[in-house]
Parts: structure tokens; sequence; C-alpha cells
């Protein structure tokens, strides 16, 4: 956050003042972020039928 | 091809130059306080709509070459010398709102895109919406040479604030004109996105992601060509909102009034986004404390909405029945409407309920509308999705930016137009306006990241935004290779054309043949949109019956000579087998293809 955008009005600095008061905030951030992200891959892969064929092929060798 | 470009970008620049003329009433009426982006951005798109406005007034009179000139050439008149100065200002606006070349690159690549493919041919039957009504009514009304509802296809009285300007644009650019303009529409709506981006927070370097997170989503990107209206409608609401958070002066609700009714003059919907956008300006924190003044400023906002929206539903009243056409569950109780049965009128509402059911209706189903809006788009018929940015970064955004105003003025028109939206109809495209909050949510979060986070949360932001933009552009390129392949190679245009348009040696038949003047259609699947000629339908697609007396094909041959037609196209459809026997006195087939039939009426 820069002053010229304080001035400008277009950032507040109660968003500053939470991330300075807020320490574990970022890390639970963080969790969530690499959760949606995980289960965009485990739906694209599940949805592409990449685990069926994953299984399927475990299943053959068992 | 090169002609037809030359043609295509001319009626273009002409719409829109004439659109920014129209805008520059708008520019005194603006928020004092709105930056050069802002204003851009809100006088160019509440131009187009008041453009479509006065179009729309004159085409019930007459929607002529000469009418439709006019009304353009004052526009732009208007608009020619605020043009000069913006292209000469263009590069303090690009000073002060510095973009990042990723975000640039995306956003060009989408717009480029959806001109290119814009050139190519519609093709499809009646469940495309651009062929069954959006573009089949400027077609009928440039014909016609006066904006009317068509009896054979209710979806022609909807509100026509979009349709009205591809009429426009089809008179000087052709039929592929409104598929080229849909790259400055989609460039309309996406101003104001970056207008609510500035305005929301997003630091001044970062204004360009979530305009690049919009364009990215498949899911929006499918209301922006080939006819559909969804992200015009959803750049009125947006727009209305930027405007509404600003409005202290009694001339700011009257552009936020204006701006309201234009997105009831595009969409039905714009009626329930009205309350939505008004409890937004009510609670938004930046008003005047005085709430006498603001209960005024409001009732004159809505007055002026009212007079914006209103045309369009007095004329349904008047040539219809009901201002709302087709009427629905409440209105069709009240209202006894014209061409559509009792029965008609419930089918459509069944069908509604049916493709607007997503995934339930219950608590449980709101509750995971964010997952099932991220991950399984396609129920809400959004195939693509809307990428990971709002659910992985939006929340965060959300909160570390809650006691902020704006965001939490938008965080509330969002809330609300989603509980409309949930509770109607659950179709993904009409969710546009809440994905561009979103994903202005979602730049804010990501902002927030970067500054208190580790660089490994930076590089989980990172990775979320590059697999959405990688995945939403890629899906956006694949799904018009088709309509691009089609636009280079004539072999493959006429290879699609044979494959998607029902029926098409009919049309190039009636088309071409001279004797045919006006051609009775029997079956209710066969587009209208292909045939250059005049046409009557006995039966619409939603079950209309155009002709009060005539109710099946043994009717219409009983009454062929009131019906005043030279051909009669029967055709073998899902629907139904051929419908009139070879050999009826008075019919001359004169055209056989296996599933078609043309005969001369003698």
């Amino acid at each position: 956050v820069n002053d010229s955008e304080l001035e400008r009005g277009t950032v507040l600095p109660a968003s500053a003042g939470l991330a300075r008061s807020s320490r574990g905030w970022p890390a639970v951030a963080e969790l969530w972020i690499a959760l949606v992200i995980g289960i965009f891959f485990a739906v694209r892969i599940v949805g592409s039928g990449l685990a069926a064929q994953i299984w399927h092929s475990l299943l053959a060798h068992h | 091809m090169l002609w037809d470009l030359v043609r295509l970008t001319f009626a273009t620049a002409v719409v829109s130059v004439a659109a920014f003329g129209a805008g520059t009433l708008l520019q005194s009426l603006l928020p004092t306080k709105f930056s050069a982006l802002d204003r851009l951005a809100c006088s160019w798109l509440g131009g187009f709509g008041l453009l479509s406005a006065v179009l729309f007034l004159v085409g019930q009179i007459a929607f002529t070459p000469i009418a439709v000139c006019l009304v353009l050439a004052a526009g732009v008149l208007a608009g020619l010398h605020p043009a000069r100065n913006l292209i000469y200002g263009i590069a303090d606006l690009r000073r002060a709102n510095r973009i990042r070349w990723i975000p640039a690159l995306a956003i060009a690549a989408v717009l480029v895109l959806t001109a290119v493919a814009g050139i190519a041919d519609i093709a499809g039957g009646l469940g495309h919406d651009g062929v069954a009504y959006h573009l089949l009514a400027p077609k009928v009304w440039l014909r016609d040479g006066v904006i009317r509802p068509l009896p054979d296809s209710s979806h022609t009285a909807f509100p026509a604030s979009g349709e009205v300007i591809f009429g426009a644009l089809e008179l000087l650019g052709g039929p592929h004109a409104p598929g080229f303009a849909a790259a400055w529409i989609f460039a309309l709506f996406l101003l104001v996105v970056a207008s609510v981006a500035a305005r929301a927070s997003v630091p001044t370097s970062d204004t360009w992601w979530p305009v690049a997170f919009v364009a990215s989503m498949p899911a929006v990107y499918s209301g922006a060509h080939s006819g559909f209206v969804d992200v015009l409608y959803a750049g009125f609401v947006l727009a209305a909102a930027r405007v509404g958070i600003d409005a202290q002066r009694k001339c700011d609700f009257a552009t936020f009034g204006i701006f309201c009714g234009l997105a009831a003059a595009t969409k039905y919907t714009g009626l329930l986004a009205i309350p939505a956008l008004l409890l937004m300006v009510i609670v938004s924190g930046a008003r005047p404390e005085d709430r006498r003044a603001l209960a005024s400023n409001i009732g004159w906002a809505l007055s002026l909405a009212a007079m914006i929206a209103a045309p369009v539903y007095i004329r349904n009243w008047i040539v219809l029945g009901c201002p709302i056409y087709p009427p629905p569950p409440v209105l069709a109780e009240l209202f006894h409407v014209k061409y559509l049965s009792a029965q008609a009128v419930r089918g459509f509402h069944a069908y509604i309920r049916a493709r607007g059911g997503g995934l339930g209706r219950g608590p449980l189903a709101f509750l995971l509308l964010p997952y099932n809006l991220t991950y399984h788009t396609s129920n809400f018929h959004g195939a693509g999705g809307i990428g990971l940015y709002s659910l992985a970064l939006g929340p965060i955004g959300l909160i570390a930016w809650r006691k902020n105003a704006i965001v939490r003025a938008l965080a509330i028109l969002g809330l609300l137009l989603t509980i409309e939206w949930f509770v109607t109809q659950q179709e993904s495209r009409f969710l546009i306006h809440v994905y561009a909050i979103g994903a202005v949510f979602a730049t804010l979060g990501w902002s927030y990241v970067k500054s208190a986070s580790s660089r490994r949360g930076a590089m989980l932001s990172a990775i979320a935004i590059g697999c959405s933009l990688a995945y939403g552009l890629s899906f956006i390129g694949s799904a018009r290779t088709g309509d691009v392949a089609a636009v280079f190679s004539p072999e493959r245009a006429e290879r699609r054309r044979d494959a998607s348009i029902p029926f098409l040696d009919c049309f190039l038949f009636a088309n071409s043949d001279p004797s045919v003047h006006r051609l009775l259609i029997l079956d209710p699947s066969v587009p209208a949109y292909y045939l250059d000629k005049s046409y009557v339908k006995i039966r619409g697609q939603w079950g209309e019956q155009p002709i009060a007396n005539v109710s099946d094909a043994g009717d219409a041959i009983h009454h062929i000579q009131e019906l005043n037609v030279s051909h009669v196209l029967d055709v073998k459809s899902d629907l139904s087998d051929f419908q009139i026997p070879k050999g009826t006195p008075g019919l001359l087939l004169v055209f056989e293809r296996p599933n078609a039939r043309v005969y001369r009426v003698e």
C-alpha cells in the first residue's frame, strides 16, 4: 500500500491493520489456497477418468 | 474477406462512436470524484444503452435504414469531438492505469479471438439462443422496417437493448457484424470491471488483473458472443453499482437510475437487480446523513429507471397483453396474453424450473454454491467454469478488506444477486456480474497474500491464478476453434454449415428462388433465422400460436389463401413427420430433400 493509493482513497488503511494484527491469518490463507488447488486437481483427475484407469490397472496387477 | 472486414470495422466504428457520442450526455451527470477510467467506462456503456433506447423508440415507428442512420449520425456527430479528445488523451489514461503484460496479453487474446471468430457464420438450430431470437429479431425488424415482437417467437418480446444495436450493426455491416462487434461490447464490460476494481481498493498496479480473470472465465465468455447479451446486462448492473457507490448529488442518482433502467431494458432479471442495487446504495455508508435527502434521491433514481425501462414493458402490455412476456407465474394468473395458451405458458415455466434447478434449491445447495460453481459449473450450463480465483482468493480478500465500505457494499450486492439467481433460474450466464465481483475480491485477496504472507503464499496464489488463466483461455480457445477455422477455410465453413444448420438446402433454395415471396413454415423446430424472405409459422418453439384460427397443418392448408404465402415448407423433424401428403390439391412440389419439401401455392 503506497501513499498515493491511500491519498486517492482506493486503499483503506484498515486492511493493512488487519495484516499486522492477525499473525496466524496468512498461514490459514495459504492452507486455504492449497486446499482449493488440491481439490481442483483431484476433481480434474477424477473427472478425466485417470483415477479410474489407475484404480483398474492396480486391480489388474493384484 | 478483406471487403467483409472493412465493412465490419466500419459498422463497429460507426456504432461505437455513436454510443460514445450518446455517452457524452452522461458525462456531466457522473459523480465528480470519478477518474478518467471511470468516466470512459460508464459514459461509453451508458451511451450504448441510451443509443439503443432511442433506436428502440424510433423503431416502434420505423426501423428503416434511413431512421437508423439518422439516429446513428446524430450520435456520431456528438461523439466525434470527444472521441478525438480520447485518442489524444489515451497516453495519460495509460499512464494512470498501467497494465501489466500478462493481464494485457490475456485480455487482448480474448478480444481478438472474439472479433475474428465473430466473422464466422452463426450455425446451429433453435437450441442456440442467438439463432432462436437474439439475432432473428433484429433481422426481421430490419426486413419489416419496424420493431415488433415476432408472434412465433415469444422471446423476441424480451427487453432488447442489445438486439436493437445488433440491428444497427447488421444494417451497416451485414449479418456478421453483431459477432464481430461482440469484441467491442465485451471490452465495454471489461472497462466497467476495471472501474469497479479500482474503486474497491485494488492497488493501481493490479487493476487489470481482475479484468483478465473475468475475461478468461469460460462461463463469462459464453455470455459475450454469438448474439448473447449477458455481459452487456452484467455491465449495466456493475455500472449502476459503480455509480451508486459514489452517488451523492441528485444528478449522480439520476445516472444510477439510468443504469438501473438500462439493466431492466436489457434483461427481465434487471427488474430483480434494481432492489439489490438500491439496498447496496442504502447500506454502502457513503450516503449523506440526511435520510430524507437519500429517500428523495432514490425516488428520483427509480423514476429515471422506470422511464428508461418502461418502453419495452408498455409495448409488451399493449401488443401482447402483459408487460412481461411470456408472463411469469404470478402475472400469468392476472393477464391473458396473446399467442400463448395457458398450457404453453405453464410448459415454459416448467422448462425454466427444470433448466434452472442447478444442484438443488435447498439451504445446503445454497451454502455449497461457491464449491459447485467453481468445480461443477457445467451443472449450471456454464461449461468451462469460472477458474479458482474467486474460491481460492476471494474469501481472503473479503475478510482482509472487510472494513472497507466499498468492499462491504459489493459483498452485499453480490450476495443479494446470488440469492435472486438461486431462487429464480440457476443459469451460470445470469451470474456474470457476481463472477466479476468475485474476481475483484480475488485480486484483493491476492494483494493481501503478497503483502502479508511468505513466499509460499505468493507461490500458491500464482499457481491458482496460473492454472485458472491457462485452463480458462485454453477452454475459450478450443470452444471457438471451429468458428476461427470457418473464417479462414471456406471448405470448413461449408462443412460446418452442412452439419449444424437444419434444413440448410431449403433455406438456400428459398433465399435464391425469386418466386419465393413469403414462406409458410409448418414445423416449430425450423430456425427461421436462416431465411432471408418473409415467413409465417403456425407454431412457435414454445407453443406460440401466431394465427388465431390455425392450429395445425390441416388448418393452415385450409386457410392458405388468407395467409398470403407463395410457398410452404414441410419438414420431417424430431417433432413430427411430414404434415402434408404429396399431391395435396393447390400445392405443387418444387423442391425435395429426404427431410424437407417445399411446395408452391398454386
